[in-house]
């Protein structure tokens, strides 16, 4: 299949991509706030796997080289947009209460909900959060990465949790509430 | 679980959402983005025609090399032109010598006294004037006639007494021009066949004439070729006719190492191939172009390069820096390099000659890969490799040098040459600029001897 996208034929470009899809936007919805953004970034990033197909050596894992791709996909999405994501950080602070209302006892979650919880955080914190809590980046890399300062990185990163936090206090709080 | 998230400290928060969506997957896949992801990667790749990627590689050389033959050709027919000048004023020179005309009476004292000389020697004096050859067989006495010479030198030296010879020929002059009567009738003026000077005399003025129409003609057919020639292009700039001679063109090829001294890179240590033609528009002035194909390196390690890449837009680079910590970045690429270069000998004779050398150098890459060593943590590292295949042309650098022809066979040559290059351009993907010091060694053939 890989050596088959390498020759540049297309069923092995649709191959690849029907294998590692899940795997894929699995990864780009936890950097995105909706599906169809979480699309575009994988879009992207397959795009990019396809063209550097051939700079990949065999002995290396597939999944591991496609994974930092994506990641940097996602970044790339992200710098892209950062003055559109700026501009709505703000109507995401003042959804957050409702929403998180609205969630089950923690333990109850989905990873589809759980992963909703990441989402719903403003762009810049779910970035910093991705990077530094799930990928184990650390604040250098981060602010390299997005063109930050590491303290901008460490704020964010504390301010991700804390929304976090809040989001599952929520859930706990109404879980109490209707079981007691 | 309730109550879970009290108390839950920053490692716990983020361990949590690790270890639920960490490695989340979903199921299947969407068929309908498959459609619009494949557009997308056909609408990213440039569609460039292959056949102009090839012209706009080769067009510069090509202008280049054509300009430089024309500017060869060039100086090769103002060399020409100057030496055809140069051989009409010696002709011309020749001419009004000749023309002084009829024979001096000097020379014509001299020829008897020639004339003399070759009765006494006969059988091993060469003829040393048109005059003397044509001399009748008969009038070469053998050696036993010698008593009648003998007798006739005493007459002339009773005649001129007995002072030294120059001296004598000089009053037998005087003497004659001013009574030439009476000179004619002595002992000297009989040996002289007067029909036969009348006759060379003759002869003379048919061959200066001849010779001065021929001239005439010669000029006049290049002032008219050089006005056809104007008229073709329509402009009053008198261009020399082309007039290739073989033995000015020589070619040859070899090899060359070059090491780097200075420059962006210190690293560029390589072995190359070399051809070159070189057309001598004077016995020691040559103009020589060509082709150097040799690999050029350079490369950045040591620093962090995952931040500290400032001013580098290399292909592949922020992909290498999503995938890990760059370590290193090194580009191997073949470098194409056409020299126009000037070379002074130090003899007339450049097949064994010492020579130095100046000129200036166009450059590109024909290829170059960009390789990334990415750490992706302590115990691992991959690779990824770029390839680069476009590279402007451009006039990068000058080239000194100097070195040694040795003759090897009649039109075979060993050329041994150090050469030093420093660019003043940036080249490749890199920027780089390099400072070589290398050692050209050819082998040069002549067309002609």
């Amino acid at each position: 299949m890989i050596s088959s996208c390498r020759k540049g034929k297309e069923e092995g470009r649709r191959q690849l991509y029907e294998k590692f899809y899940g795997y894929a936007i699995g990864l780009c919805l936890r950097y995105a706030n909706s599906r169809e953004e979480a699309q575009e970034i994988l879009n992207d990033g397959f795009i990019k796997v396809f063209k550097h197909i051939n700079s990949h050596k065999s002995e290396a894992s597939f999944k591991a080289w496609m994974r930092r791709i994506m990641i940097n996909a996602a970044i790339d999405h992200y710098r892209k947009y950062q003055a559109h994501y700026h501009s709505l950080e703000i109507s995401y602070a003042a959804q957050l209460e409702n929403r998180t209302a609205q969630l089950e006892a923690l333990d109850q979650l989905s990873r589809e909900e759980i992963l909703r919880m990441v989402q719903q955080l403003p762009p810049s914190y779910r970035m910093v959060f991705n990077l530094y809590a799930i990928e184990g980046y650390s604040h250098n890399e981060i602010a390299t990465k997005l063109d930050i300062s590491t303290g901008t990185s460490k704020s964010n990163l504390a301010k991700a949790r804390m929304k976090l936090r809040k989001m599952m206090k929520a859930v706990d709080d109404e879980y109490e509430q209707r079981y007691g | 679980m309730t109550n879970m998230n009290k108390g839950m400290d920053d490692q716990n928060v983020d361990k949590f959402f690790r270890d639920r969506i960490g490695s989340f997957e979903e199921k299947g896949f969407d068929a309908d983005n498959w459609e619009r992801l494949a557009l997308q990667y056909e609408e990213s790749i440039p569609t460039v025609n292959l056949w102009e990627q090839r012209v706009r590689k080769w067009a510069y050389p090509a202008v280049v090399s054509g300009l430089l033959v024309v500017i060869s050709l060039l100086l090769w027919n103002i060399g020409q032109q100057n030496q055809r000048i140069e051989t009409l004023l010696a002709s011309q020179e020749e001419l009004s010598t000749s023309q002084q005309f009829p024979t001096p009476q000097y020379q014509r004292v001299d020829t008897l006294y020639r004339v003399d000389t070759l009765y006494y020697y006969p059988s091993t004096t060469p003829p040393n004037s048109s005059y003397e050859a044509k001399l009748p067989i008969d009038r070469i006495q053998p050696v036993q006639q010698n008593q009648q010479i003998e007798e006739e030198k005493r007459k002339v030296a009773h005649e001129v007494g007995e002072r030294p010879y120059e001296k004598k020929l000089e009053e037998m002059l005087e003497r004659e021009r001013k009574d030439p009567d009476a000179f004619s009738s002595d002992s000297v003026g009989r040996i002289v066949d007067q029909e036969f000077l009348s006759e060379r005399k003759e002869e003379s003025t048919q061959d200066i004439l001849k010779k001065e129409n021929r001239l005439k003609e010669e000029k006049s057919q290049i002032a008219q070729d050089e006005e056809v020639e104007e008229e073709k292009k329509g402009l009053k700039i008198k261009l020399p006719k082309p007039h290739i001679r073989l033995q000015d063109i020589s070619a040859g090829g070899g090899m060359i190492y070059r090491t780097s001294l200075g420059g962006t890179e210190e690293e560029a240590k390589a072995l190359g191939g070399t051809a070159h033609i070189s057309l001598r528009f004077t016995d020691q002035l040559a103009l020589e172009t060509g082709l150097v194909l040799a690999p050029l390196n350079s490369g950045i390690e040591g620093e962090d390069l995952s931040t500290n890449t400032d001013g580098l837009d290399l292909p592949g680079l922020s992909m290498a820096q999503s995938l890990g910590e760059v370590s290193e970045i090194s580009i191997s690429g073949q470098s194409l390099e056409v020299p126009l270069i000037l070379k002074y000998y130090f003899s007339d004779q450049p097949a064994a000659s010492w020579f130095a050398s100046a000129g200036v150098v166009g450059s590109t890459f024909l290829n170059q890969d960009i390789s990334y060593e990415i750490l992706e943590d302590d115990e691992s590292s991959l690779q990824l490799t770029e390839e680069v295949e476009e590279s402007p042309w451009g006039v990068t650098s000058f080239r000194l040098g100097a070195g040694r022809n040795f003759l090897l066979f009649e039109k075979t040559a060993l050329s041994l040459e150090l050469i030093y290059q420093q660019d003043f351009q940036n080249r490749g993907v890199m920027n780089s600029q390099y400072n070589l010091l290398g050692i050209n060694s050819s082998i040069w053939f002549s067309f002609k001897k």
